[in-house]
């Protein structure tokens, strides 16, 4: 069982079960043996009264009328006794033609048993040995205990219901006392939840003693997790900064006129700088990836258009229109720069090759699925499965395509993600479908 | 054409204004953000490559305050600093258009001249006006008789300017801040003699003059 609730509720509902049960028991016990002493102090005292009015007579045991109640007469009152000697034995009227099994007793003791009496009455008896006389003699009293034990029932009954109710109440009462209990825990759940979706930046402190330092670690580690990625992203960014005014350099001294003269030594300048270019491009750009990691928010409703106002400057010569569809509200539990990223090098490129006409369309559906499709010559189907094979070098890729697609496919990578390449049916160029998952719920 | 060029790496930078001027435009060079803000503020340029990691002020900070103060100068940012999400707050900032480095030169000529053709209202591909075409790489002017003219850098900044500015009345100060560079001699006789010499390619009548107010390229004779 893994909830806590369910198991919290489970153990209290049992010992309380037990514990009313057991109640239930000692308590019912407890009165019936009450009930029973003051049935036997009775037999006793009578057992006196009848012992003392005993007589002998020829070596028989008598007992005179008006020595005991006249209850003892009636038959079947369910008061009986009996006066055994090892002769002999004396049984009250009231017996009629049943008998009362006595043991012999020796003077001195007593005993108290439970018999089957007549007319299916349930007899306690009380035995005991004297001497009168100088004779041994054993007296058995007996009273019927069945209208006790109707009283006795009625009221287990009674007490039995009660307690039941009781139980009742108590388990839905302890049932609130733990959701109440657990109430901070699922807060903290939802806030989790919530954290991984990027809606906050941090679990809320205000929670009971016993799981604060727990958000306090999640707070602190979600913290290191952002400052390390903003520390590494701008390493990253200022060694891929100090690595490029150089090569800016190298590229300018290979487009210097004076090389004109030198092809080849152009080349072998320039071919090893593109090489140093592609590759800062893409090692630090996937050296810099975020992936998905909680707290980040990408706002595709918000982000998207203003990066095609940046793509629709940087191709502005060639007046290619970029068409976007995405859902109002859109947002995607991935990291802004990445996401920029990926959509930036995607429309970058259908851009480049588009005639007239770039496509952007984002699903109104969990994580983020998108499709990306221009209106330019494409990529015969020979040549596309390499955009999606890993490790390609850059240089083998289709020319032009390359880099940016390889980019966009770290980054899909990154977040767990699928990537397709195929030919748009309605411009008849590249369509690129992509397909981020949602936040395993 | 005056262009400034903003540019802290001084070999680069250095190399960039000489592509500038053979290609005709005159280039002033400053390495320093605060400079750069300044002088985009008081000076005409006509455009402005700017990049972003510089001392004193950044590149964007620089171009915000210009567009925060109604400069609506065209901006080129030039930085290595090419991430997407940095193109996009270049573009946020106000910028043109964005040009990551490494770059090559031919490019960024390219998208300059197609910015500034753009700024003056101009479709794609050579500056052409009044049956005239101007060819940019070679700097020569080709008349409506198929004629071709080779022209001086500054006869080819004079005339691109005019040529992007048809019928609208360009006055001599205005002329020389456009044609020459911040610490250029700018007599205004030189420029007289620049345009006396450009009507002779291009024939007398395009370049009409207005007394006390300067001169008109005129789009039909």
């Amino acid at each position: 069982m893994r909830s806590l609730k369910a198991r919290l509720t489970l153990v209290l509902s049992l010992a309380l079960v037990v514990l009313l049960g057991l109640q239930y028991y000692l308590v019912s016990g407890a009165i019936r043996s009450t009930a029973e002493d003051y049935v036997a102090s009775r037999l006793r005292h009578d057992a006196e009264t009848l012992l003392a009015g005993l007589t002998w007579k020829k070596g028989s045991p008598r007992v005179p009328g008006g020595t005991l109640d006249p209850i003892y007469s009636r038959v079947y009152s369910g008061h009986y006794y009996a006066v055994r000697t090892p002769e002999s034995t004396l049984e009250s009227r009231s017996l009629w033609d049943t008998r009362l099994p006595v043991d012999r007793v020796a003077p001195g003791a007593s005993r108290r048993v439970h018999l089957q009496g007549p007319a299916h009455q349930s007899l306690l008896v009380y035995m005991a040995g004297f001497r009168k006389g100088g004779r041994p003699v054993t007296l058995a009293l007996a009273e019927d205990l069945s209208p006790l034990n109707a009283d006795l029932r009625t009221f287990q009954w009674r007490y039995g219901l009660v307690s039941l109710g009781i139980a009742a109440a108590l388990v839905v009462l302890q049932w609130l006392l733990v959701a109440l209990g657990m109430r901070p825990l699922d807060r903290l759940r939802r806030e989790i939840g919530a954290l991984e979706a990027g809606e906050r930046p941090g679990l809320s402190e205000d929670t009971p003693t016993e799981v604060r330092p727990l958000v306090a670690e999640i707070n602190r580690l979600v913290d290191v997790m952002r400052q390390r990625l903003e520390r590494s992203r701008n390493a990253v960014g200022n060694l891929a900064h100090a690595l490029k005014t150089p090569l800016t350099r190298l590229t300018q001294l290979g487009d210097d006129p004076r090389l004109n003269a030198e092809p080849e030594l152009r080349d072998r300048l320039l071919d090893p700088s593109h090489a140093i270019e592609e590759l800062i491009d893409r090692e630090l750009k996937r050296a810099r990836l975020a992936g998905g990691s909680p707290g980040q928010r990408f706002d595709a409703d918000r982000e998207l258009p203003r990066l095609i106002r940046a793509l629709e400057g940087i191709h502005a010569e060639r007046g290619v229109v970029i068409e976007a569809d995405i859902p109002p509200g859109k947002t995607y539990h991935g990291d802004r720069e990445d996401l920029l990223e990926l959509f930036g090098n995607l429309l970058d490129n259908a851009c480049k090759w588009a005639r007239t006409l770039a496509r952007l369309r984002v699903d109104d559906a969990p994580g983020l699925c998108f499709r990306i499709e221009d209106d330019g010559p494409g990529i015969p189907e020979g040549a596309r499965h390499r955009l999606t094979e890993r490790g390609v070098r850059l240089d083998e890729s289709t020319t032009g395509h390359g880099l940016g697609l390889a980019i966009a496919r770290d980054i899909v990578a990154a977040y767990d993600g699928e990537m397709t390449f195929a030919t748009s049916e309605e411009l008849g160029g590249l369509a690129v479908h992509g397909t981020l998952p949602p936040l395993p719920s | 054409m005056r262009v400034l060029l903003v540019e802290d790496d001084t070999e680069l930078a250095e190399r960039v204004q000489a592509a500038l001027r053979s290609a005709g435009y005159a280039t002033d060079v400053t390495a320093d953000g605060r400079e750069a803000e300044f002088l985009g503020q008081e000076e005409p340029y006509d455009a402005v490559i700017l990049d972003l990691g510089l001392p004193e002020r950044t590149g964007l900070e620089v171009l915000g305050h210009w567009r925060a103060r109604g400069n609506p100068v065209p901006v080129l940012i030039l930085t290595a600093r090419s991430a997407w999400y940095e193109r996009v707050e270049g573009f946020e900032a106000g910028a043109d258009d964005y040009l990551g480095k490494p770059f090559h030169m031919e490019e960024l000529l390219a998208r300059l001249g197609a910015l500034l053709r753009r700024r003056h209202g101009h479709p794609g591909g050579p500056l052409e006006a009044a049956g005239l075409r101007l060819d940019e790489g070679s700097q020569t002017v080709t008349t409506p008789d198929g004629a071709i003219h080779g022209l001086t850098a500054t006869e080819f900044r004079l005339l691109r300017y005019f040529m992007l500015n048809p019928g609208r009345v360009l006055s001599k100060t205005a002329l020389s801040e456009h044609v020459y560079e911040y610490d250029a001699d700018k007599d205004s006789n030189v420029l007289e003699v620049y345009v006396r010499r450009l009507r002779g390619k291009i024939g007398k009548e395009r370049i009409e003059t207005r007394r006390g107010q300067g001169y008109v390229f005129r789009v039909s004779p």
